[in-house]
């Protein structure tokens, strides 16, 4: 992360969203919406007094919703850039500080009363009385070629009626994550939230949402590692702590994986096979799991203290917005989808526009990381070379035959044609670098003027012909 | 007259193993304008390949269908092909005779053979038509773009620019990171994500 921001070739837009997307392999107009931080990042320090102050509280989406948030926050310790920015939904403008007003002059002091957050600042980076765009800005960009890397979401607890979800001794295993991260909400300590207390039995069900066709029918491909992941570093740590696994069955495909899972076993983790139908609430507050195991061949019960639920990775929304901006296609099971699941891994129906990482489909971090380095290279492909071909294949107008009637121009999915005039009468014209060759014009237009070279009104009847004819 | 040559791929079983291959080019070689209809185990293969390039260089043909797989990954291997031997490389239609034939009436061997006649008379006709194009060359903006900061948004940007590429790397939340960064050690070799 660090590497990124020290990287002379490569300019950062955090806290920015892309707006929009025009033109064509080679060049790109993107516009880019930088949100606005109502933070002046010039003077940021990231030293955080700001968080110390402010008296707001949400739920920190970091720490996967474990504890709390100021309304002015830094995402996380070791966040890249490491400067504030002030969730404007949720500020309460302490002090009746709204951006753009004056501050109220104290009575007793006759000094300005300022909201706890600019008064926290040290540098002025916080300044309530500048008239700043709740929008934003936009600004636009030149690029050659684009990769997409808009990542995945796990799936919340609430859709698991049936593993008690409301529970706060259930939770997903991301949260459980940061519980066990040092930078998490107990800073590393493992405790059950129900009580504060070390967890003596922990049950882990893994395939929750994925391969279940209520939900998605695809396998998230990382689960079954990264929750033997967390009992090992659990047994390691803890010894006497109990751990069942309920897999359906345990995929360890990549290197070093199926080791990684035996040394589990070794080190007296119990593995059981079969998902659990449900879990119910003991009176003294612990979690019967409800599971059948497939090695006995009969129903069994743990008592655990808790659980942690593998829920599945899936698209978030942000990102088939996105995927309509750049005019990408989705596959069935929401991702990006690739031109060829084969040979042509990372690239897509649009041309300099290249897929990396889970917005692909649901990959581990080995897997991802090849994937960015191949998209990379892919994406350089068009820079290096300095020149992109387009392919002939496109439609062009006979201004001698055009009437101006501009029906191209409205039916036109690329905003390719255009009217030009031409010895004072409007006639269409086709850019050759927005065109790709549809052939919608062709075919609407009421005068014949437009003819898709490869594919022309001769050759497409002379296919028909063919087609009909008794072989 | 244009002189079209067919060129019929077994693609090995793929398409032999349903299509009557040789039932295929003799139809072929009896349509208007096909001066030549060949088969080969793998039209792709240099063979096969070299087959074509010779035909067009010795004059038999001067248009060319190739019945075989799909367009999408083998046309520009055929288009190279007639640009070697000297010919516009738009002057070719491919039969899908594989995709959209073979591999879909697995079940219907006389159907399926039948469709590729159709297939094959339907681009012959077509590329008695076809005219040569030239491609049109744009200059490129050096410059890339890398939506999403979590692992593999850092990784595609970190390989531009250490290739010497401008990077924009977009992020819709404050920080880098993405899910990665919310990871405490991450498997199989239980290192930190940060």
């Amino acid at each position: 992360m660090v590497q990124v921001s020290t990287n002379p070739n490569i300019e950062l837009l955090t806290y920015s969203e892309v707006e929009s997307v025009e033109g064509f392999v080679g060049n790109f107009k993107v516009k880019v919406r930088k949100k606005q931080t109502w933070v002046d990042w010039t003077k940021c320090t990231g030293c955080g007094e700001c968080m110390e102050k402010c008296p707001v509280k949400v739920p920190n989406e970091f720490n996967a919703g474990l504890d709390h948030r100021p309304a002015i926050y830094i995402q996380f310790p070791q966040a890249v850039p490491k400067k504030a920015v002030i969730d404007i939904d949720n500020c309460i403008n302490c002090a009746g500080r709204k951006f753009g007003t004056e501050p109220k002059i104290s009575k007793r002091t006759g000094k300005p009363i300022l909201a706890p957050c600019e008064r926290a600042c040290g540098t002025g980076a916080v300044n309530r009385s500048l008239n700043l765009d709740p929008n934003g800005e936009i600004v636009e960009l030149d690029v050659g070629t684009i990769v997409v890397a808009t990542g995945f979401k796990v799936m919340e607890k609430d859709w698991f009626k049936e593993y008690a979800p409301h529970h706060p001794d259930v939770m997903t295993a991301l949260q459980f994550e940061r519980l066990l991260s040092a930078t998490g909400p107990t800073g590393g300590k493992l405790v059950r939230p129900s009580t504060n207390q070390k967890p003596k039995v922990i049950s882990f069900i893994s395939c929750v949402g994925s391969r279940d066709v209520r939900y998605h029918s695809y396998c998230s491909r990382v689960c079954c590692m990264y929750l033997i992941k967390q009992a090992k570093l659990i047994k390691s740590k803890y010894p006497d702590i109990e751990i069942y696994m309920h897999f359906m069955d345990v995929r360890t495909p990549g290197k070093d994986f199926d080791e990684y899972y035996t040394s589990a076993i070794e080190m007296g983790i119990n593995i059981v096979r079969g998902k659990p139908g449900g879990i119910e609430v003991l009176p003294d507050g612990r979690l019967r799991v409800m599971a059948y195991d497939a090695g006995l061949g009969k129903n069994v019960e743990v008592h655990a203290d808790m659980v942690i639920l593998a829920t599945a990775m899936e698209v978030p929304e942000s990102a088939k917005k996105l995927a309509s901006t750049l005019s990408l296609t989705i596959d069935a099971s929401g991702f990006f989808k690739e031109l060829h699941p084969k040979l042509k891994p990372v690239e897509t129906a649009v041309e300099g526009i290249y897929l990396a990482g889970c917005c692909q489909g649901p990959k581990d971090i080995p897997d991802t990381v090849s994937q960015a380095k191949g998209a990379a290279a892919v994406a350089a492909v068009p820079l290096a070379r300095g020149k992109v071909v387009i392919e002939p294949t496109i439609s062009e107008v006979n201004q001698e035959k055009c009437s101006g009637c501009g029906l191209c121009v409205a039916v036109c999915p690329y905003n390719a044609i255009s009217l030009e005039l031409v010895n004072d009468r409007p006639r269409a014209k086709i850019a050759p670098t927005a065109c790709k060759g549809c052939g919608v014009c062709t075919s609407t237009c009421p005068s014949e003027a437009i003819v898709l070279h490869g594919f022309t009104d001769k050759q497409i009847e002379a296919q028909v012909e063919a087609l009909t004819m008794p072989v | 007259m244009p002189k079209v040559g067919v060129y019929v791929c077994y693609c090995g079983e793929n398409i032999a193993g349903v299509v009557d291959c040789e039932e295929v080019r003799a139809f072929a070689e009896k349509l208007p304008g096909v001066t030549v209809a060949r088969t080969n185990l793998f039209m792709c293969s240099d063979p096969g390949q070299e087959m074509i390039k010779e035909d067009i260089r010795k004059g038999l043909v001067d248009r060319v269908v190739v019945a075989a797989c799909t367009p999408r990954t083998h046309e520009p291997i055929f288009r190279k092909a007639l640009e070697d031997a000297g010919l516009n490389k738009y002057l070719i239609e491919m039969a899908n005779i594989r995709d959209q034939d073979s591999w879909v009436h697995a079940f219907d061997k006389e159907g399926a053979t039948k469709k590729a006649k159709q297939l094959v008379a339907s681009a012959v006709a077509k590329v008695l038509y076809a005219e040569p194009l030239e491609e049109i060359e744009v200059g490129v903006n050096k410059t890339a773009m890398v939506i999403g900061g979590g692992v593999a948004g850092i990784f595609s940007s970190l390989e531009l620019a250490n290739m010497g590429y401008k990077v924009y790397l977009v992020e819709k939340e404050p920080s880098i990171g993405g899910v990665m960064a919310q990871l405490d050690k991450t498997f199989p070799t239980n290192d930190c994500s940060a």
